[in-house]
């Protein structure tokens, strides 16, 4: 070995890297050559000095949440890309047929509510913006998002309208948590999502932010699609259940005295086959082994107080609580309709999500972003939580006399849920696909 | 009569004992939690990553968090069959060297290295020894900091996460060669700028008895 190719090594055999015959090599080199003993030497002492000096830095101590705040933005960034593409599709489609009086309000009213999603600013009329804007709130999420959807690979956002621009308004609104002054950190733009915006009611106050375009209904747009997965003439299916496949939904049959396991793609006209004999259904002990209490200040809550019916609903991220309210106990027959409320649990925030409600029903998405329920009438809607957009999923024409036991499939573009068209036909496991 | 129904019932491995890769795949079914849990686990790395490429404590922070936004993005991309940490310090080794790439040097004050280099002294030092190693530890940092970034990058790889060659060749996708070439280079040029602080002698933690250790 010659000094050349020895120099060549030093680092190599500082860093572990020569093989045992090339380490055997050096050694023998730096023995008889003081000239490279003394090279390696500084070599050793300058790869000391580096170990040293490369330790690992604390990072500041709120950097997960600021992360996190991030990652909010970011998921409702692809949530609402998403839904403005799909109703954006819905309302040219639907165009045309929006011919009747209050749907072609709806229609109008869904336009504005488009263009409130897609362009608001301050300049937009308060009223709808305030509407789109305070359900995200409720998520947490700030609106000022950076602008980076146009290399965002995932999430379908390339096809995203061209325009989303989203609104720079709620920056003075979110709260600029304490800078960490030992830290010396950056404050990020939104580091507590949690705190109240300042015209949000404190629970104190109890006020409940209106979104008008909901008071009339007129935000509601028939665009699921309700498709039946069983209906049978003489045999009972409900309860139905995922048990982690995608694509399958097992039910109850029960008739002519027996009652079984059944099971049948999500898909319309597919068949359905009694389960294998050793599927069990989740209990209903199981469903809600999970039940969580709810705070103390919504239990006080007046509108709480004084509704004949109730339903809670946790989200799954545990932050906010959706509350499915039957009408008022001393309510007169033309105001007996229910609502949703969508609370912060910390009492922070408190929208009213619907003008209708009152159901037995009510189920967050395991994403957290939509909510679906029941109203007193059993009509199935579809709440889009941070956009504030209703989608009634049954009425009239398509009724069922009973609906329950709403599930979201893991993708959460479907329900399935048990129905009872009237009360001579027994009741049938189906569908609602979202638009 | 009031009806709770909380559907995060799935769990039966407490998250911050899933590996990895399984974190990925809850994360892609849209789990918060799991990429909480992902964040938290390797913030600390990225965040001294960042930190040792910009020199800048807020600016690290900064970084980051394009670093976990930018993951997030690119998730789907995963091939479940890898491991995860050698493709996560990939991208974020590209985010920070784009991110460097974009800013002019002279927006990185060096007097922040000074500032919040390691409260943790050194491996091995003694406390009396702190000011002292502070002070060595900043001209060793000055030091690396004016190295060209294609000689920086992989010594801040090797020094701060202990990779191989090997490994540092992954993340940087660039041969072996080239990178024991630049190891060797840019330790050259440190040496030089390191002179005077090898002429101390064995208080600077240069002992013999430490070397025959190694």
């Amino acid at each position: 070995m010659d000094c050349q190719e020895a120099k060549r090594m030093l680092f190599k055999y500082v860093d572990q890297e020569l093989s045992l015959s090339e380490e055997k090599a050096l050694n023998a080199h730096l023995h008889v050559c003081s000239n490279c003993a003394s090279e390696f030497d500084q070599a050793y002492e300058t790869h000391n000095l580096l170990y040293q000096a490369m330790v690992p830095v604390e990072p500041p101590v709120d950097l997960t949440e600021r992360i996190m705040a991030a990652y909010d933005r970011e998921v409702e960034n692809q949530n609402s890309a998403a839904v403005e593409k799909s109703l954006w599709k819905n309302i040219i489609t639907g165009w045309r047929s929006f011919i009747g009086s209050w749907q072609w309000k709806a229609a109008a009213v869904a336009c504005c509510m488009m263009a409130v999603v897609l362009w608001s600013n301050k300049a937009v009329a308060p009223g709808p913006q305030l509407a789109v804007n305070n359900p995200s709130e409720l998520h947490g999420q700030v609106d000022n998002v950076p602008q980076e959807s146009d290399n965002v690979p995932a999430g379908g956002q390339e096809t995203e309208p061209p325009s989303v621009q989203e609104p720079d308004n709620s920056k003075p609104v979110v709260p600029d948590k304490e800078d960490d002054p030992d830290q010396g950190t950056k404050t990020a733009p939104s580091k507590d999502p949690v705190k109240p915006k300042e015209n949000v009611a404190s629970p104190g106050s109890k006020q409940v932010i209106q979104l008008p375009q909901s008071t009339s209904g007129q935000t509601k747009l028939d665009s699921m699609e309700v498709v039946p997965l069983v209906e049978n003439e003489n045999r009972t299916a409900y309860r139905p259940a995922l048990l982690g496949h995608d694509q399958t939904v097992y039910f109850l049959m029960e008739g002519d005295g027996s009652k079984e396991v059944w099971q049948v793609e999500m898909s319309e006209g597919a068949v359905a086959q009694k389960a294998p004999e050793n599927t069990v259904l989740p209990g209903e002990d199981q469903e809600r082994e999970t039940v969580k209490g709810i705070p103390a200040w919504l239990s006080e809550l007046e509108d709480v107080k004084k509704a004949v019916s109730v339903i809670y609903s946790w989200s799954p991220d545990q932050r906010n609580i959706a509350v499915n309210l039957g009408p008022a106990k001393d309510s007169g027959i033309d105001e007996s309709t229910g609502k949703i409320l969508l609370v912060r649990a910390d009492g922070s925030q408190i929208v009213e999500g619907a003008k209708s409600g009152g159901g037995s029903s009510l189920v967050w998405s395991s994403d957290g972003t939509k909510v679906a329920f029941t109203d007193g009438f059993d009509y199935l809607y579809v709440l889009y939580v941070r956009e504030g957009v209703l989608l009634q999923v049954t009425d009239s024409s398509n009724s069922f006399q009973k609906i329950g036991k709403l599930l979201w499939t893991p993708d959460h573009k479907k329900i399935i849920f048990e129905g009872q068209k009237n009360s001579k036909v027994p009741a049938g496991i189906y569908m609602a696909r979202l638009p | 009569m009031i009806v709770l129904y909380y559907e995060w019932k799935k769990d039966v491995v407490p998250l911050d004992r899933l590996h990895d890769e399984g974190l990925v795949a809850l994360c892609l079914e849209g789990k918060r939690e799991a990429f909480e849990e992902l964040v938290k686990r390797y913030q600390r790395q990225i965040f001294s990553l960042a930190f040792r490429m910009t020199r800048n404590y807020e600016d690290a922070g900064d970084l980051t968090q394009e670093v976990f936004m930018h993951l997030f993005r690119v998730l789907n991309k995963f091939d479940g069959k890898r491991k995860f940490f050698p493709w996560m310090y990939r991208i974020a080794t590209n985010v920070c060297y784009n991110a460097l790439k974009k800013k002019p040097k002279d927006s990185y004050p060096l007097d922040n290295v000074i500032d919040f280099t390691p409260r943790v002294p050194d491996r091995n030092s003694q406390p009396e020894d702190y000011s002292e190693t502070r002070e060595i530890q900043q001209v060793v940092h000055t030091a690396i900091a004016d190295l060209p970034e294609n000689y920086r990058v992989p010594i801040i790889l090797k020094y701060l996460e202990d990779m191989s060659y090997k490994e540092i060749a992954e993340v940087m996708d660039l041969p072996i060669t080239t990178i024991e070439t630049r190891l060797y280079r840019g330790r050259i040029m440190l040496e030089e700028r390191l002179e005077k602080l090898r002429e101390r002698g064995p208080k600077d933690g240069l002992s013999r008895s430490q070397k025959n250790a190694f």
